[in-house]
This record gives C-alpha cells, sequence and structure tokens, in this order.
C-alpha cells in the first residue's frame, strides 16, 4: 500500500506539470487585458507600461516559465518562512492583477468562507444522505422511499441558483426568517452571535447539501440493494443476528465501499468553492474569487485558483483508491 | 480385507444388483482391469462401491481412461454409506422426532398471480437422521426448508397454512425474537455457493464468532477459542491464525468447512443443507460429504440434506424425500428408493443418471436420458397431479384430481394414483 502510494504520488508530479501547461494555455487564449479594468482617464502609453511590468508582453513560454517558477518556488519559500520561520530569499511571489497583492494571501483569507459554508453542507449533506439511503434501501418502493426518490429528482434537476433564490424569496421575503446575505465579517463570540452564524448559514448549507443529499443517498441506495441480495446477508440471517445488525453492519459495511469513494472524490469541490451558490447569498469564498477573476481577466489569480483544484483533485483521487483499498480486503494494490 | 465392489446395472430396463467380491487392493484393482466394459457400466450405473477403495485408485483408472465414466463415479467413494447393508444406521437414528413438518404450505404474491411453491409438505426427523431431499430446480426443496424457520423475504412469500413443531413449539406461531434464537441456535445452515455465502469484508474469526456470543453469550475471548475449536472440528489446518483470515484468502472447499463451522457453532439439534456441494468441484464435494458423515456421528444432529445428485443421496442419507411441483411425491428409506421406486418421477429421475457404454472400439457413445416437458407452472393451487403431462403412466384420474400419499410399504410413500389400492 506504501509503494503503491508512493509511487501514484510520484506519477502525480508529470500530471500535474502537464495540467499547469494546459490551463496556463487555456487561459492565455482568451483575450484579456490586466489594463481593461482601469479608469478610463489613463492614458494608453501608461497602460503600456503597466502591461509590461505586469509582464504580459513577453513571449508565452516565458510567462509560463516565471509563473511556473512562482508557484512552485516562490511560494513554497514564502510559506516556509512564514510558518516554520525559515530565512529563504523570496523571489518574485504571484501578484493578482486586479488586487496588486499576493494571490496565495487572498486564498488564504477566503477560504474560511468556503469551508465553513460548502464544508459544512457536505457534511450535513452526507449525515441526511446516510439513514435516507439506507431506509429507501431496505424498505424499496415504499412511500419513504418514493419521497426520497422525489427529493432527489428535485436536488439533481433543481439547480442552485433556483433553489437559492427560491428559499431567499420564501424565508427571507417573505417569512423575513433568516438572513439573504451571508456576512462574512461576522464573528462568533457568545451566543447571540452564534445564532445570528447559525441563522446565516441555514439557508446556503441546506441549498447546497440538498445536492449533496441527492447524490450520495441514491449512490448508497443502489448499493445497499445490490448487497441486500446477497448470499451473505443470508447467512447473516441464518446465524440468528437482529436485523439491525444484518442491515447496519454486513450490509451497509460492504455498501460504504462504493460510497466512500464518491464522498473522498467529492471533497475536492468543497475548495472550489460553490461558485454558483456563494454568489447567491454573497458569500466571499473561493467560488465568488474565481468568477470575479475571470471577469475582471485576473490572469495570475485564475491559473493558481484553478491549479490548487487540480491539486486537489489528484490528491484525492489517490485518497479514494486507498479508501477503497482499506475499505475492502479484497483489493490489494502491490 | 475383503472388499465387495458394489453396483447395479439396469437390463432392460429393471435395476440389478452386483457384487464383485475381491480380497484386497491389488485384486480390486485387477478386476477393474480386467473387468472391462461391463464394470465400468456397472461402476457408472449407480456409483457406489462399498469398499476402502480409495479416491486416488478411482482416479487412476479414470486417468488410464480405463474407467469410462463421468465425474459422477469419482463422488463415489463416499459413499459407502447407504447402498451396502447397513444396520446401524436404523439403530442410531431413534427417539422423539427433532422437527415435523405438516402440511406445509408456502405460496409467493407475485404481480402476476399467487405462485404455489411448496403445497402440502409432511415429513419428520428424528436425532441423527438425515433426510435427502432430491428435485429439480423450481420443485420446492429450498423455499420449503427456508419456510421452516420463516428464511424467506416475506413479502413476497408466504406461509399460508400448514405447522413446524420443533422443540415443543409450533414454529410457524412463534414470535420474531424465539425465531432468531433458534436460526444458528438450534437450527444451523449450509448454503449452496461458500463463494458468496460469507461477508468479504469480515474476517472469518468475526463471522464464526457472531453466533457464538449472541446465541451463547460467550465473551470476546472466549468465542474466538470456541472459534478455533471449530475450523479445527471441520478439519482447517493452523485454525487460530486462519481466523484473522478474509474469505477470500480460502479456497471453496475451505470456504464450505466454515460455513460448516458456522452452521454447528452452537450445537444444532437440526441442520439444513441447501445444495452444500453443487459448487464445489467433484473431489471437494467428496470432502465435504464425509466431513459431514463424520460430524453427524460425532455430533448427532438431525440432517436435511437438499440437493439435485441422486448420487451423493445414495451415499449419505438414511431416508429421501424426492419433490416435485412443491410436494413430497415419494418419501422412501433410501435402499428402497433406488432398489425399487415407486412413482413415476422417481423411476425417470433414476432412468437420467447417466449411463457410459463402449460401442465400436474406442469411440464412446453417451446417451444422456432426461425427462421430456417441463416443471411445472405452480401458479393457482395444484388441481391435478402436478408430474401428469410428462408422466408415461398417466390416466384420467390423474388429471382429474391430485392424488394424496399411498402407503406403499413400511417407510415408503408415493403420492400417485397407481398405488391407489382401494
Amino acid at each position: 500500500m506504501l509503494n503503491y502510494t508512493i509511487r501514484r504520488l510520484l506519477i502525480a508530479i508529470p500530471t500535474l506539470l502537464f495540467i499547469s501547461f494546459v490551463i496556463f494555455f487555456i487561459v492565455k487564449l482568451s483575450p484579456s487585458d490586466p489594463t481593461a479594468n482601469l479608469p478610463l482617464t489613463i492614458p494608453p502609453e501608461v497602460r503600456e507600461k503597466i502591461r509590461e511590468s505586469l509582464g504580459v508582453n513577453q513571449p508565452l513560454v516565458v510567462q509560463f516559465y516565471l509563473w511556473l517558477k512562482q508557484l512552485m518556488i516562490s511560494e513554497p519559500l514564502y510559506w516556509s518562512n512564514q510558518w516554520f520561520g525559515t530565512n529563504f530569499e523570496v523571489g518574485q511571489r504571484i501578484i493578482s492583477y486586479q488586487t496588486r497583492s499576493p494571490v496565495m494571501d487572498i486564498v488564504i483569507q477566503r477560504m474560511p468562507q468556503t469551508l465553513i459554508v460548502v464544508g459544512t453542507s457536505y457534511i450535513v449533506g452526507i449525515l441526511i444522505a446516510l439513514p435516507i439511503g439506507i431506509i429507501s434501501a431496505y424498505r424499496q418502493y415504499s412511500w419513504f422511499d418514493n419521497a426520497g426518490t422525489l427529493v432527489s429528482m428535485i436536488g439533481f434537476s433543481v439547480p442552485p441558483f433556483f433553489s437559492g433564490v427560491l428559499a431567499i424569496v420564501i424565508f427571507s421575503v417573505l417569512l423575513g426568517w433568516l438572513p439573504s446575505i451571508y456576512d462574512t465579517t461576522h464573528t462568533v463570540t457568545d451566543w447571540d452571535s452564534f445564532v445570528v452564524q447559525f441563522k446565516q448559514m441555514i439557508m446556503p448549507v441546506m441549498v447546497l447539501a440538498l445536492q449533496t443529499t441527492a447524490q450520495i443517498s441514491r449512490f448508497l441506495r443502489a448499493s445497499m440493494l445490490d448487497n441486500l441480495n446477497q448470499d451473505y446477508v443470508r447467512t447473516a440471517r441464518a446465524k440468528g443476528l437482529k436485523e439491525q445488525t444484518v442491515v447496519l453492519v454486513h450490509v451497509l459495511r460492504n455498501s460504504l465501499i462504493p460510497v466512500i469513494t464518491v464522498i473522498a472524490l467529492g471533497v475536492p469541490a468543497i475548495f472550489g468553492g460553490a461558485i454558483i451558490t456563494e454568489q447567491v447569498f454573497k458569500v466571499n469564498g473561493l467560488g465568488q474569487l474565481l468568477i470575479i477573476s475571470i471577469q475582471a481577466g485576473d490572469v495570475p489569480t485564475v491559473q493558481t485558483l484553478t491549479f490548487m483544484f487540480a491539486v486537489l483533485i489528484v490528491l484525492f483521487n489517490l485518497i479514494a483508491d486507498v479508501l477503497y483499498g482499506i475499505m475492502d480486503p479484497r483489493i490489494r494494490y502491490d | 480385507m475383503p472388499l465387495n465392489l458394489l453396483g447395479k446395472c439396469r437390463v432392460n430396463g429393471v435395476q440389478k444388483r452386483r457384487v464383485h467380491s475381491v480380497s484386497s487392493r491389488n485384486a480390486a484393482f485387477e478386476r477393474l482391469q480386467c473387468g472391462g466394459n461391463r464394470l465400468s457400466r456397472t461402476l457408472c450405473t449407480l456409483p457406489s462401491i462399498t469398499c476402502e477403495l480409495s479416491l486416488q485408485l478411482l482416479l487412476r483408472f479414470f486417468m488410464q481412461g480405463r474407467l469410462r465414466c463421468e465425474i459422477m463415479a469419482l463422488v463415489s467413494p463416499s459413499m459407502v454409506a447407504s447402498s451396502a447393508p447397513q444396520p446401524t444406521t436404523e439403530s442410531a437414528v431413534s427417539g422423539e422426532p427433532v422437527i415435523t413438518v405438516d402440511n406445509l404450505h408456502t405460496v409467493f404474491h407475485t404481480q402476476d398471480g399467487d405462485v404455489h411453491a411448496v403445497n402440502g409438505v409432511t415429513f419428520s426427523l428424528r436425532p441423527g437422521e438425515l433426510l435427502g431431499v432430491v428435485g429439480e430446480s423450481g420443485s420446492g426443496k429450498s423455499v420449503t426448508m427456508m419456510s421452516l424457520l420463516r428464511l424467506l423475504p416475506m413479502p413476497p412469500a408466504e406461509i399460508t397454512s400448514g405447522e413446524v413443531h420443533f422443540g415443543g413449539q409450533d414454529l410457524l406461531k412463534l414470535g420474531t425474537n424465539a425465531l432468531r434464537d433458534l436460526r444458528g441456535g438450534d437450527v444451523g445452515f449450509i448454503f449452496q455457493d461458500p463463494m458468496t455465502s460469507l461477508n468479504p469484508v469480515f474476517t472469518v474469526g468475526f463471522q464464526l464468532t457472531e453466533p457464538l456470543r449472541i446465541h451463547m453469550g460467550l465473551s470476546k475471548a472466549d468465542a474466538m477459542e470456541r472459534a478455533v475449536e471449530l475450523l479445527e472440528l471441520v478439519g482447517i489446518p493452523s485454525a487460530r491464525e486462519r481466523l484473522k483470515d478474509f474469505p477470500h484468502q480460502f479456497s471453496g472447499g475451505m470456504r464450505q468447512r466454515v460455513m460448516i463451522a458456522i452452521a454447528l457453532a452452537c450445537d444444532p439439534k437440526l441442520l439444513i443443507a441447501d445444495e452444500p456441494t453443487t459448487a464445489l468441484d467433484v473431489t471437494v464435494q467428496a470432502q465435504i460429504i464425509e466431513l459431514v458423515k463424520e460430524l453427524r456421528e460425532r455430533l448427532g444432529m438431525a440432517i436435511i440434506w437438499i440437493t439435485h445428485d441422486l448420487g451423493v443421496v445414495a451415499g449419505i442419507a438414511d431416508r429421501v424425500a424426492v419433490m416435485y411441483g412443491g410436494q413430497i411425491v415419494e418419501y422412501a428409506e433410501v435402499k428402497h428408493l433406488y432398489d425399487d421406486p415407486k412413482h413415476p418421477y422417481t423411476k425417470a429421475l433414476l432412468q437420467t443418471l447417466p449411463s457410459h457404454e463402449f460401442a465400436h472400439g474406442d469411440t464412446r457413445e453417451e446417451r444422456l436420458v432426461s425427462i421430456p416437458g417441463q416443471a411445472p407452472n405452480l401458479k393457482g393451487p395444484l388441481k391435478a397431479c402436478p408430474f401428469a403431462p410428462r408422466c408415461e403412466y398417466v390416466h384420467q384420474r390423474c388429471l382429474d384430481e391430485n392424488p394424496p400419499m399411498f402407503d406403499v410399504r413400511d417407510g415408503q410413500q408415493s403420492r400417485c394414483w397407481l398405488e391407489d389400492q382401494t
């Protein structure tokens, strides 16, 4: 298993290099001008100077090399200085066109909002999905299963820009129970501020959780149904085990194998942020950062964020495979 | 030690028994060598060699091409018990019945209507007795036995009537908890396919100790000790280490041994084996059959052995229930069943046993006999004899009403109008 993991990590290096290359050139293909968002009063020759200073006039290969150097060398050295107190000579870090500040600093600022909202929604979604999946499969075609199917259909087919707005209309506008905007400056200090935080999280979390629940519960249901008909379930019953034990130990343990993989593969999406939902509820997380960077033609930010997602996806693919090997004793990676 | 090579061959459709006495293993070898056609035919027709003729010996013949019989015969060394005169089994089998099944009916409610899978099955088993249940696919063998402890998925299955007496209780009226205590406790189960009957993600030790902990209330450590004993009992070497292994680390035969160990975990009074050797290859089959026979002698439980292999039944059963269309059509002691089958279906079944003959020189002609027609459609209750459409003795009465069980002789019953003496 360790050998396998190391091998996979080594293979990941050329993969990620290739991905960074593709990301860089695709983003560069779009005709964007880093000075386009600047005030119209700035004369063209000044704009030209700005472009020159940002390095966008240099050949693409040189730009790619510089970006890669910043990403792979400058940034790690900088964070090493920050976290471990080392004294490396740090070169030019990746600078956002928009804010003129290092991209990674912005990412670090935005990360908590995304993790709190999207991460919570993922956990909530999974926790709701597990019982739904189990009961739906155990009582297939019962009213509960049918209701679960309906909810999943809604979760799959209704996009968050609709369900999110609908939730705002109902709970903020009509009923006035919940705030429609997520206030990221709010800090939790006591019970009352916790209640405020809780209330503003409900809608974005539930809108996102609906999608997670729909996906995971369907997956678990299908997997449970596969396993409920297996011979070993009959054996377990013939041993005199309680129905609870049969379903929650024997069947569930087997059914979770593919589901855990799906859950692990979904984790990178948390860091990616829910681009649309964050827009709807004005959560200034990573997803929103990506959107405004794209709109502003902030090439370094888009590239860096996209590359970060690529790293996470490669990493969690590996984690999913390793988990599969741990969950299923029949899988051997050697 | 004199050896008896016993076999039967069919001459003009009549069963004849032949005994070849030989004085030693070598002589047996020679006898088989020179016996040529006749003996190989004898062996194949009904594989029952009542001697300690080892599997290796038979295998050798088989490899040398002297014994032109199929796999059937290779199982035969294990089938020592019944065809030979064996007075022991009957004396061993005595006492109050362990289980009495009376007029059991099971129906499956499907979208296309009710399927009457079990139509009035009645039998009983005494301690230490081995009942072989034979019949083709869909004859209701498994459903009957699963019904006893209500292991069928309900719905769609429903046990509509009948009584199952076990340990002074009617199992069909028993509450779920009491019933659960019996499953894996007083009644053990072995299933057909050991490849899929064990949970792949738990260790053998965990699966084996589960019934011990719930039924006998053993602690984890005690259960592990008992599990080691059980694995040793069923002949798994280095038992203690193997408890930590997962099912996929065992071979098919070893997994079936584990299944048997699980079934025997709490000293059951009754063991229900649902085609336990069907999924195994012949040599392993023979080992498992040997094992069960040995365990029965040691532990003295009653066994219901479901199979569609008449050869296996001949080897191990005391009594045989032949099932067709969800009912027992013939119920007899094993020697009577093979010597003198009464029901036309039983006769037809025995005809289908493969026999091989040498025709011209080396070319072998195979004639596999089959029963024409198809297994009955069990939708709706039985109104006529279900075997009538395939029966060569069919007459009007068979189509008008379903026959009851008729006593043919002591301990032999046949569900056929031909036996109606009145």
